[in-house]
């Protein structure tokens, strides 16, 4: 369907040749994708409402070893869409005594894996892509969160006191049509805040789709180094992962191997100087190091791993 | 009467619930006495026992968090 629309479009204004071929996949991709981020955010929002964090919070608590692990990762998957809300969860894990190594597994997970860019994914790369990116996620993330528990650096999180404030429920008994319309209207305000990322983002990749010659990848950007340099390029650089999808996609499309997309994609989301600038409020510099080193290591190795696997 | 915004600086939600208070106040009678301030200080929050926001803390007493209040139940919290 959004091809189509896509496909009239580009007959409307009677261009051809390379131009046409890149704006064609520009108006696509950012249709499709913005449609996919209203549904996948809409539905997450709406589940979110019926999961209040004291619950989730409560929950972990009483979970030890492997499975709190595992679920503090998937609940940085439906966590919320900004990492501005992530770090008062953070600090709320703390406080309440869920333990270290899995608040970091919230923690790590949450901005890196995201429940809408699963489902980019798999329109842009397939099932088989789009479940590694969740598994390495995951992984990364219970690896991050057992390392740093082991290396004991709790004792890096910031000093603060959690209040009273707590008994106050955060959601009060709706029903089912207000929680539906205010998830809607809270999905509309993220796609809102993400769309000139993903319009960007598209367009550099309609760019590399159009005009970037094969060779330029072959010659550039593969050997054993291209991992490590991509997720280095993707700290300074800092966007939505939804941004960044189209521009991994049509890189593929030019050659470049699925795992330094992949690793490239991940540092963007998971590795941005303003998130680090946001954690700075509430750890320690020697926290915040080995928290970003054993996620930049994950996502080496991760980029690795997919590489001789697809 | 010492209203706070508890959000994060990139928060949306947590500053359209900022404008919603302040036009609020405007609209009081008794409007000049309350003064309105965003707090951004994640540790704040903890300290206020709010891990999701926005939050509305007013005088000291978590009276939202988590979640936009419409307009009635904001003036119902001021008043």
């Amino acid at each position: 369907m959004f091809k189509y629309v896509a496909v009239q479009l580009i007959g409307l204004t009677g261009l051809t040749g390379r131009l046409g071929s890149s704006l064609e996949f520009w108006i696509y991709d950012t249709l499709k994708i913005t449609v996919i981020m209203l549904l996948v955010i809409s539905a997450v929002s709406f589940l979110r409402t019926y999961l209040p964090p004291e619950k989730i919070r409560d929950f972990l608590k009483g979970k030890r070893a492997f499975v709190g692990y595992l679920l503090a990762g998937l609940l940085g998957i439906i966590s919320p869409f900004c990492s501005c809300s992530t770090i008062p969860l953070f600090l709320g894990f703390v406080g309440a005594g869920v333990p270290f190594g899995m608040t970091i597994t919230f923690l790590t997970v949450s901005p890196m894996v995201n429940s809408a860019a699963i489902f980019v994914l798999f329109g842009a790369f397939g099932w088989e892509i789009a479940i590694a990116y969740l598994t390495g996620g995951l992984l990364i993330g219970v690896a991050g969160g057992t390392l740093l528990k082991k290396l004991g650096l709790e004792k890096y999180v910031i000093d603060f006191d959690f209040g009273s404030g707590d008994n106050v429920p955060s959601e009060a008994n709706k029903d089912f049509k207000s929680r539906a319309s205010e998830a809607f209207d809270d999905a509309k305000k993220i796609v809102g805040r993400i769309f000139p990322y993903v319009l960007v983002g598209v367009g550099i990749g309609a760019a590399v789709h159009g005009y970037m010659p094969e060779q330029f990848i072959r010659g550039a950007l593969q050997g054993s180094l291209a991992v490590p340099v991509a997720t280095a390029l993707g700290i300074p650089i800092y966007t939505n992962i939804m941004g960044v999808i189209p521009v991994a996609e049509s890189l593929v499309g030019k050659g470049l191997p699925v795992g330094t997309s992949i690793a490239f994609m991940m540092s963007v989301a998971a590795l941005s100087v303003p998130q680090f600038v946001l954690l700075k409020q509430v750890m320690k510099k020697q926290l915040i190091t080995a928290y970003g080193g054993s996620i930049g290591a994950g996502i080496v190795g991760l980029g690795f791993i997919f590489n001789a696997v697809f | 009467m010492l209203v706070e915004i508890l959000g994060s600086s990139g928060c949306s939600t947590c500053e359209s619930l900022k404008q919603d208070v302040e036009e609020i106040v405007e609209d009081l009678d008794k409007g000049e006495d309350i003064e309105v301030t965003k707090v951004e200080d994640p540790a704040k929050f903890a300290s206020y026992g709010v891990m999701s926001t926005p939050g509305l803390v007013v005088d000291g007493n978590v009276e939202f968090k988590g979640t936009v209040p419409s307009r009635e139940e904001i003036r119902s919290v001021l008043s």
